[in-house]
């Protein structure tokens, strides 16, 4: 239970942090952004040590030794909310711009709190033997580069947001407080930009990794499952952005759309393939 | 010890001659004149909208009052100013200047500049050897005043000036300007002003383009800037992240195919449109295209008037502020003067940070 | 052919497969659920009818599915693969100076040196910096052109990544003409000839399979597998999921398992003592409770509505055994004796319904004989796929994560001694990220030609 309590100190924090990002929003201050930083870094920290706590659980199961326990729902929700802090740890160490938070940590806290929702009403931190077909070495890397990518793709959601806002604020020839304190256009455009850029090869690499996989396991690299297929939507759709930006140099609007059409195949390649398919989800053993 | 103030600023109704008089003696000069008439601690804080004369009045030297150090500033003037003068003395004194550092007082409410200016007078007479104790604590505290209602009030959030406005919003679409030309289209007075303003933002080039050109080659000469001839500025357009248009043109000299046949070789780099002629130089559905922001004198006029209503509504707890830490300033002083040991708290407690404004930047 | 060229046309190529794999995804598939395919055929007959004539239930394995993928790797081969990136034409002196205005990052500035002079102290500088320099040619007497660039190598990230796609599609098409692929059942010891292999065997020697305890799902399955050329053992192996026999490019993957039906033993217990039956043989009852045999084994009894029994899938998950009760005096009885369920039985009467009756004995264990589902695959594609698989990886390392660096330097004749220089620069991952080595690039300049 004590990776429970640890978990859910870490979705505390992580809340925490996503309040103060939506205070940075509306009040000068550094601080506000500065103890968002903080408390998502504990945060993490208590997370990581929830995780160590469930690994060891898992790999008390002999066959699920030295795989990741991502073979749940609450495993899976749980590494997603980690790929999404830590990759917004990352990015915000980098440019700074605590106005972000507001942004990217909402979806953080979603994935947090449906882990948190998973453990409490759903039989706990549910530990299962991991299917045959999922005892690959594989198991550690294909889905953890898929979220990785998935985590930078939110952030780049976050900051397509706060660059449509800040467009809005401009056009309206009215602007607010607000539009003094998000990011210039361009900044933001290039940000969007550079993180699909980051996140991309990231995804299609762990997709075509998923395909060598599943040589190994069934002899064809593709099958045209549901999740197989939204996942390449996803790649195409960001294959559009990516074109079109550099290519015929969409800027702005237009290009947000895009990416932000890229991210809704994202969440539902993660979630809502689930509800029209069994197949590849994260209990099935296929 | 007392605090002795008196002084003229753009409200008080002097004669513009009293100010320039002033201000042709010179600081140091004042100061020694009032150091020949026993006041050992004095300020002197001298502006194009304000003369003010600080001193202490403590008890064993032989220095006059207030009615003296009046009587001097008049005498230095040249002229007798009567009401014109004011004159405070004690907790107003120390009122007013945390007012003044505050930029409650200013001719622009909120204004920046006047903490540079105050900060100078300080250092002027620290270097005479004019102030003491009570001045050397009185000023630094009004400098912190300052920064502080600047920094929990919106007494001086928001751009007051139409060009001002502009940098700020170009700003927010290029980041830095540093990279950015600009492009002015005419030559008059409004082309010229905005041109400075334009350099003092730092943009990498600046172009002018005038129906005739020899105008615009001299205007271009003052600013460093490219001359360009008439026909040529649709070319630029491509390059160009800035364009302000200031001609007297009845039609609009920019219109929207031009500006989205522009866009179509601009790569997706957004452009900015500042167009503050009268009539419009830029047809207005310009500014529907994508990646276009177009503003006119009357929408950059509409910010500013905004700016300065929404710094109108922060007197209230910029004064408030004020008043307190004056409060807490006499109190310390008359606990000095009573021999009393007493410190004043160099962050005063947070229950008065209300209206606080995210809304950044120098006026 | 500039149609095929444009990127509008091939966005909206992609555009247009993304979208029918989105289609593919919601419409049920004949290729996976066929079952699905035939219930929305039956409700709707005029729509199914509109959907299969559009290939809708067959996407992903449809002519025009193909022809998109195909036109998609013939656009890209045509962009992209035709076009090195070395063979790009070297910028004119003119060029140069036309375009240095348009370049994302700009600088300028006054030399004081001779242009000539100032051209060589910045070529040096910038070599020193780790640029590659090279003049562009057309340089009048006195104005030089400059074109320098690091991380080169970046401009083959495209070419690379896009080059991949083609091997990759090339990689299917392969598959598609010249491999093959199907599934054999063999129950345990039984052999199965390998198609469009003649005279290849494979024989499964035994198949094993252990579940988790609780849950029952399952932790383990594997075949022994034997591949035999008449008789010889090219092969031999002990195959589980994730663990296939491949030989050449013919590859035997653990697909599923189940029961046969056939069963070897199978023990009844009752009060009176316990007794093992065998296929096809009546056995007595200790205790002169009667004779029993045996007629059929369901692996995984269901009972249907009307009552009757039935096979809910084939693997043994609730196997039950229907046997012959010969009761001293009695009439032969029928029932369904259930090995998971020891509380129950089902008797069964002359028209096949069930009825639930107590047990007179139980059903303790049974040994069915299950069967293997080995699926097989020559897949000639392979070799291609990964190679274009790990081209794909190296061309995005370059496009995305090397950043490449150009710079434009034009040196002109200024006033007098002086020289005037304007510099363009661009960068792989946007001015952002180069603005500040750029900035510092132009100071150094600055220092150098003054």
């Amino acid at each position: 239970m004590m990776e429970l309590v640890l978990f859910q100190a870490a979705a505390a924090l992580y809340t925490a942090g996503t309040v103060l990002g939506f205070i940075y929003l509306w009040n000068r201050g550094e601080r506000w952004s500065r103890w968002m930083y903080y408390l998502l870094a504990v945060g993490v920290a208590f997370h990581l040590a929830s995780s160590g706590l469930r690994l060891a659980a898992f790999w008390a199961i002999p066959e699920n030794r030295f795989f990741v326990p991502i073979n749940s729902f609450f495993g899976a929700l749980s590494a997603m909310t980690l790929a999404i802090t830590g990759t917004f740890i990352v990015v915000e160490g980098r440019h700074r711009l605590g106005i972000l938070g507001a942004f990217v940590l909402p979806w953080a806290w979603l994935a947090a709190a449906g882990t948190a929702f998973r453990g409490y009403s759903m039989g706990g931190t549910e530990i299962h033997g991991l299917a045959p077909a999922l005892q690959s070495y594989w198991m550690n890397i294909h889905p953890l580069v898929i979220m990785v990518s998935y985590a930078i793709f939110g952030n780049a959601f976050g900051v397509g947001l706060a660059l449509l806002i800040q467009e809005r604020q401009l056009r309206s020839k009215r602007p607010q407080e607000l539009c003094y304190r998000l990011p210039s256009i361009e900044e933001l455009d290039n940000l969007n930009y550079r993180l699909i850029a980051v996140a991309f090869p990231i995804l299609t690499v762990g997709i075509i990794m998923g395909g060598i996989w599943a040589h190994e396991a069934w002899g064809r690299f593709w099958g045209w499952d549901a999740k197989e297929t939204w996942s390449l939507i996803t790649a195409l759709i960001y294959a559009v952005f990516l074109h079109m930006r550099l290519v015929a140099g969409w800027r702005g609007r237009k290009a947000v759309y895009t990416s932000m059409c890229g991210f809704a195949c994202v969440l539902f390649t993660f979630i809502g393939v689930n509800f029209i398919s069994q197949l590849h989800g994260y209990l099935s053993a296929r | 010890m007392e605090l002795l103030l008196a002084g003229i600023n753009h409200k008080s109704g002097a004669p513009v001659s009293v100010r320039e008089n002033l201000a042709a003696k010179g600081t140091p000069e004042i100061l020694r004149r009032l150091r020949e008439a026993g006041w050992t601690e004095a300020v002197v804080i001298s502006t194009c909208n304000r003369c003010e004369v600080y001193v202490v009045r403590s008890g064993g030297a032989p220095c006059g009052g207030l009615s003296e150090l009046a009587r001097l500033v008049e005498g230095l003037g040249g002229t007798n100013l009567g009401s014109h003068l004011y004159r405070r003395q004690g907790a107003e004194a120390v009122n007013h200047l945390f007012c003044v550092t505050a930029g409650l007082d200013s001719l622009v409410l909120g204004e920046n500049e006047i903490l540079g200016q105050v900060k100078t007078a300080y250092e002027a007479a620290f270097a005479a050897g004019a102030t003491g104790k009570l001045t050397n604590i009185l000023f630094q505290r009004a400098l912190f005043v300052g920064k502080k209602v600047r920094g929990e009030t919106g007494i001086s959030a928001g751009q007051l000036s139409v060009s001002s406005v502009a940098v700020a919003l170009a700003e927010r679409i290029f980041g830095s300007l540093k990279e950015s030309s600009v492009l002015i289209l005419g030559a008059g007075q409004m082309a010229e002003l905005a041109a400075r303003h334009l350099l003092s933002a730092k943009v990498s080039r600046l172009y002018i383009a005038n129906r005739t050109f020899e105008r615009g080659r001299e205007l271009a000469e003052k600013f460093q800037a490219e001359a360009v001839r008439w026909e040529d500025f649709p070319r630029l357009l491509r390059s160009v992240d800035v364009v302000l248009t200031s001609t007297g043109a009845t039609e609009p000299v920019l219109t929207r195919a031009m500006v989205s046949a522009a866009m179509e070789a601009r790569m997706g780099r957004s452009l900015f449109l500042i167009d503050i002629a009268m009539p419009r130089d830029v047809e207005d559905v310009a500014g529907e295209l994508d990646q276009v922001y177009l503003y006119t004198l009357k929408d950059l006029q509409g910010i500013v008037d905004e700016n300065m209503g929404q710094r109108r509504k922060e007197i209230i707890a910029a004064q408030a502020l004020v008043d307190r830490v004056t409060e807490e300033f006499a109190g310390w002083l008359t606990d000095t003067a009573a021999g009393k040991k007493a410190s004043l708290r160099h962050a005063p407690g947070r229950s008065a940070r209300r209206g606080e404004r995210p809304f950044g930047g120098a006026s | 052919m500039e149609m095929f060229r444009s990127v509008k046309f091939n966005v909206g190529l992609i555009c247009v497969l993304a979208f029918a794999c989105g289609v593919g995804s919601f419409i049920p598939q004949a290729a996976e659920s066929p079952e699905r395919v035939e219930v929305f055929l039956r409700a709707q007959p005029f729509w199914g009818g509109v959907l299969e004539g559009a290939g809708l239930f067959n996407v992903f394995r449809n002519w025009w599915f193909f022809s998109l993928l195909a036109l998609l790797g013939f656009d890209i081969a045509l962009c992209k693969c035709l076009r090195l990136p070395g063979l790009e034409p070297q910028e004119s002196a003119e060029e140069v100076a036309q375009s240095i205005g348009g370049r994302p990052l700009r600088a300028s500035f006054m030399g004081g040196v001779r242009p000539a002079a100032a051209a060589e102290a910045i070529r040096s500088l910038l070599r020193a910096s780790g640029y590659s320099v090279r003049q562009a040619p057309g340089a009048d007497s006195d104005r030089v052109a400059l074109c320098a660039s690091r991380h080169r190598l970046q401009r083959w990230g495209s070419f690379i990544s896009h080059s991949s796609m083609v091997v990759i599609l090339a990689g299917g098409l392969v598959k598609l003409v010249f491999g093959f692929q199907g599934s054999l059942a063999i129950p345990e010891g039984g052999q199965a000839p390998v198609p469009r292999r003649p005279g290849w065997e494979l024989a499964m020697d035994r198949f094993q399979v252990e579940h988790y305890q609780g849950s029952g799902s399952p932790k383990l399955f594997a075949s022994d597998l034997r591949l035999l050329d008449r008789g010889r053992v090219l092969a031999q192996k002990l195959i589980r999921v994730n663990k296939p026999m491949v030989i050449g490019r013919l590859g035997f993957y653990q697909e599923t398992w189940g029961a046969t039906g056939a069963w070897r033993s199978a023990t009844l217990s009752s009060p009176q003592g316990d007794v093992v039956l065998r296929p096809g043989r009546a056995q007595a009852l200790p205790g002169g409770r009667g004779r029993v045999s045996v007629g059929e084994l369901i692996p995984d009894i269901a009972i249907a509505e009307d009552g009757h029994a039935h096979q809910a899938s084939s693997e043994p998950r609730n196997p039950a055994l229907r046997v012959r009760w010969e009761a001293p005096g009695q009439k032969p009885r029928a029932l369904w004796l259930l090995r998971d369920e020891p509380d129950a039985a089902f008797a069964e009467d002359a028209r096949g319904v069930l009825s639930r009756v107590p047990p007179p004995f139980r059903l303790a264990a049974v040994d069915m004989v299950l069967f293997s589902g080995i699926q097989f695959v020559y897949d000639p594609g392979y070799p291609l796929i990964v190679a274009g698989a790990l081209a794909w990886l190296a061309g995005m390392m370059l496009l995305f994560y090397l950043h490449g660096r150009r710079l434009w330097v034009l040196v002109s004749p200024g006033t007098g001694q002086a020289c005037r220089v304007l510099m363009g620069g661009w960068n792989s991952q946007g001015p952002v990220a180069y603005r500040d080595e750029f900035e510092a690039l132009t100071e150094r300049m600055r220092e150098v030609s003054s």
